[in-house]
């Protein structure tokens, strides 16, 4: 008779180390990471800019600058480069964090020839036509004012600009008001002012042969003459204003709010960064969370409510992030601080923390699957100065972790008292 | 081009068990398609189909809680359901394959039904439907437009259900039914995808879902949604910005290759910035800041899509006359702009294949339209379409007579 009670014996979990990838230089002087990867045919190219937001004075000047960017370029309309990339069945993508602006190529790996010169011309030969500016600025506008509609928008913008300060590269975002302000000669002149070569780097990830890889990127992006890089130093390492505490609430009439509750931490570089994302996990950042079997699967006041221990290069913060029924905002507030106390109070068992490391061992696995992640991978390492070998001693050291250690770090970093409490939705009183 | 191999097997119970090999990383994915959607309801208990699949997490006949024994072994899931069918999907790493048996083999024995369960669900998927639709701008306007435009058919009702009180009223007797009248063995299709043996896969699946017995399904047959020959409409409403253009079109089922011309319409309209819809009414006229078109192929004849809203200062008229431009322009189209299209979707298909989830998934969505090797043949179905045959189902679909139309305007 099967025993369907008793599970199958558990194998032990190995953690797999990450592949290397090479650092070349072209002609030039521009980096060049490369990491062959994959089964498939395919192939990511990124140009990772030190562009981000933490270099802008005016919101939205990093990722306004990079959407305009393919309007329109020497050689190519708008219309032109997309049905370009659609002969060859490529894409080509922009995206602006904090720190770095990228563009990247997902294309066949046959085609990088004459998918390659496209990505160079975007970063090298953008016209920014005023007409395409316009109407981009016109229609984003749109778009905002029915996001600005969203409680999730309301609270993720108030407690954001609550927590670093408006002034603040971690605190700005990027609305209607701020949109429409920004100017053509503004996005113009950040491009000058950051998009030159000598200012990028780029990552090659996929089925290929490297030599090649290697000879078209000098191709392409080898003749272009260097400008020294700019001495100027990324405005997010000026200390944002201290935080407040308490309750803040956004009025929005709707059947639901959204909850944003959290403070200040400390960047990705603490030594502590790593081990507190196991203390995150068990807290508030998986399926199987506190959080959600308290206030989910106990109570049924939410869809989803998760938690975020997120380090920037230069601060970091804490976030219990959930849309709740509006009759539900006390008592989800309420579960929220008793359970960051009782984590701090009785700590973890073996067996749940057990559970913790594993589930973040195969979720490792399951993020080194394709070229695409692997990009994601190379590019923080590279723009964060943090190695391959580092990651996985950091990835070791979050195994090792005991019930102690972890109960130590609830004690000394959860504070479910004085945090800071935005509500966007309708309060009931 | 591409192709994934794949060996089919049955148990005797009638459970269909499809295997896909793929040694580059260690982990496996096990994907289990129930074939039950919200298609299989009752007219007055909708949404039932999701409810469900909330519960099927809430603990079997042996084990109190699905998700933590799958965690504990770096395991991960989630489930999504269709007006067609049911879909539960894991992976983990793949020496802890068996667990996924396990696991799985219980829940489709028997689940653990109890009153307390079932309320804690309806209250989670009641702020689910609040969370998606009806706590967002414009985030009903489908739920709305699908009910006028199919009228008899069940896809009249969403997925999440047609209101609320539906989901507050179910009762524990109706989820006991639904449990038995369409979770079986012989209503299923497993998929074991990635780092596996399949002679060791074939001897899990007997050990587990062997003793599983086959059970009499409550399949009804379904009603055919008539041919629509006028135009309906419908005017809605709400605390919204801007007005908003909602379009629906019917078009053949996913099983019926014109439904592949369908699709291919509606990447010609609205593929990013070189589709018509978006070189037409957001550049050139700049009638709305947003408008896209999408195909939704179901078992039954589905529906295109074509969603805008309408800019600052442009009136609707001025949108659907923009819009008609548009479709007309279908009539223009080039070999060259079809020839785009189809290298931008075969490229696509690969770049789909990159992960076991996505493979074992489409093994799965396949099988579920009738053959898992669509998987393989579907990128020459799409290569095989000609200009001629576009045009010709852009005159008959895209026609006012074949269209619902919900206008979603301001207070």
């Amino acid at each position: 008779m099967l025993n369907r009670t008793t599970p199958p014996v558990a194998q032990p979990l190995k953690s797999v180390s990450l592949p290397s990838y090479h650092q070349h230089t072209l002609s030039n002087g521009i980096p060049v990471y490369v990491m062959p990867f994959g089964t498939l045919d395919i192939v990511e190219i990124q140009a990772v800019f030190k562009a981000g937001q933490a270099y802008q004075a005016k919101a939205g000047l990093a990722g306004f600058t990079a959407r305009n960017m393919p309007e329109g370029t020497r050689s190519y309309s708008s219309l032109a480069l997309a049905q370009t990339l659609d002969s060859f069945g490529a894409w080509l993508n922009h995206d602006a964090d904090d720190e770095c602006v990228s563009f990247s190529l997902a294309t066949l790996t046959r085609h990088l020839p004459n998918t390659l010169p496209l990505l160079s011309e975007v970063i090298t030969a953008p016209l920014f036509p005023e007409s395409e500016f316009d109407k981009m600025k016109e229609r984003t506008l749109q778009q905002m004012h029915v996001n600005a509609q969203k409680t999730s928008f309301i609270a993720r913008r108030n407690f954001d600009e609550l927590l670093f300060g408006k002034a603040h590269p971690y605190g700005m975002n990027f609305g209607e008001e701020e949109l429409a302000q920004l100017t053509l000669p503004e996005i113009i002149q950040y491009h000058q002012d950051y998009f030159y070569p000598g200012n990028f780097a780029l990552i090659a990830t996929g089925r290929f042969d490297e030599n090649t890889v290697i000879a078209q990127l000098e191709e392409n992006f080898g003749k272009l003459t260097l400008q020294p890089a700019l001495s100027e130093t990324s405005r997010a390492a000026v200390p944002a204003p201290e935080a407040p505490s308490g309750l803040f609430v956004f009025e929005k009439k709707g059947m639901q709010a959204t909850l944003r509750l959290g403070y200040r931490t400390f960047p990705f570089s603490h030594p502590d960064h790593y081990p507190m994302q196991v203390v995150n996990t068990i807290l508030g950042g998986y399926f199987g969370s506190r959080l959600m079997k308290k206030i989910r699967e106990e109570k049924g006041y939410t869809y989803g409510i998760y938690s975020g221990w997120a380090g920037n290069k230069y601060d970091g913060y804490f976030v219990v992030q959930g849309d709740v029924g509006k009759e539900y905002i006390k008592p989800t507030i309420e579960e929220v601080k008793s359970e960051m106390s009782r984590l701090i109070q009785e700590g973890v068992s073996e067996d749940e923390l057990q559970l913790v490391r594993n589930y973040l061992l195969g979720k490792s696995i399951s993020q080194r699957e394709t070229p695409f992640q692997m990009g994601d991978l190379v590019k923080y390492s590279v723009s964060q100065g943090i190695s391959f070998a580092e990651l996985d001693r950091r990835f070791e050291v979050i195994q090792q972790i005991t019930p102690a250690e972890v109960q130590q770090l609830a004690a000394r970093y959860l504070r479910p008292d004085g945090m800071l409490e935005v509500v966007a939705g309708e309060m009931p009183a | 081009m591409l192709k994934i191999q794949y060996q089919t097997f049955h148990l005797d119970n009638g459970l269909k068990i499809i295997i896909h090999e793929d040694h580059s990383i260690p982990k496996a994915v096990v994907d289990i398609l129930y074939h039950v959607g919200s298609k299989d309801e009752q007219p007055h208990r909708t949404g039932f189909a999701h409810l469900f699949e909330h519960l099927m997490f809430e603990g079997s006949r042996h084990i109190p809680h699905y998700d933590t024994p799958l965690q504990r072994v770096g395991g991960e899931n989630n489930a999504f359901t269709t007006p067609d069918i049911t879909n539960y999907y894991l992976s983990l790493p793949s020496n802890q394959l068996e667990t996924a048996f396990w696991l799985e083999s219980d829940r489709m024995l028997e689940l653990a039904f109890s009153q307390e369960k079932l309320d804690i669900q309806k209250s989670v998927v009641i702020e689910e439907y609040k969370q998606r639709y009806l706590n967002q701008p414009y985030g009903d306007a489908h739920l709305k437009l699908r009910a006028l435009h199919f009228q008899t058919h069940p896809y009249h009702w969403p997925t999440i259900g047609k209101e609320i009180a539906h989901i507050e009223e179910a009762t524990l007797q109706e989820v006991k039914d639904f449990f038995y009248g369409f979770y079986a063995p012989n209503n299923a299709t497993m998929v074991v995808a990635g780092d596996v043996n399949p002679a060791q896969v074939m001897e899990l699946a007997e050990k587990w879902f062997g003793n599983i017995p086959s059970r009499k399904l409550n399949k009804h047959p379904l009603p055919k949604e008539p041919v629509q020959t006028e135009g309906r409409t419908m005017t809605l409403h709400a605390d919204v910005p801007y007005p908003a253009v909602y379009k629906m079109y019917h078009i053949p089922a996913y099983t019926d290759l014109e439904y592949y011309v369908a699709d291919i319409l509606t990447d010609l309209l609205s593929n990013g910035k070189s589709g018509l819809l978006y070189q037409h009414m957001v550049k050139e006229k700049q009638v709305a800041p947003q408008v896209s078109a999408f195909s939704w192929g179901l078992h039954d004849p589905g529906t295109i899509s074509v969603d805008g809203r309408i800019a600052g200062g442009k009136s609707i008229e001025e949108y659907e006359s923009a819009l008609e431009e548009t479709i007309n322009m279908l009539q223009d189209l080039t070999e060259a702009d079809l020839e785009r299209i189809k290298s931008k979707l075969e490229a696509s298909f690969i770049m789909q294949k990159t992960t076991i989830l996505n493979k074992a998934m489409g093994l799965a969505m396949c099988d579920s339209l009738g053959d898992p090797n669509l998987i393989n043949t579907t990128p020459d179905i799409y290569h095989n379409i000609s200009l001629e045959q576009v045009k010709s189902a852009a005159r008959r679909y895209l026609a006012p007579d074949n269209c619902s139309t919900l206008y979603y305007l301001p207070q």
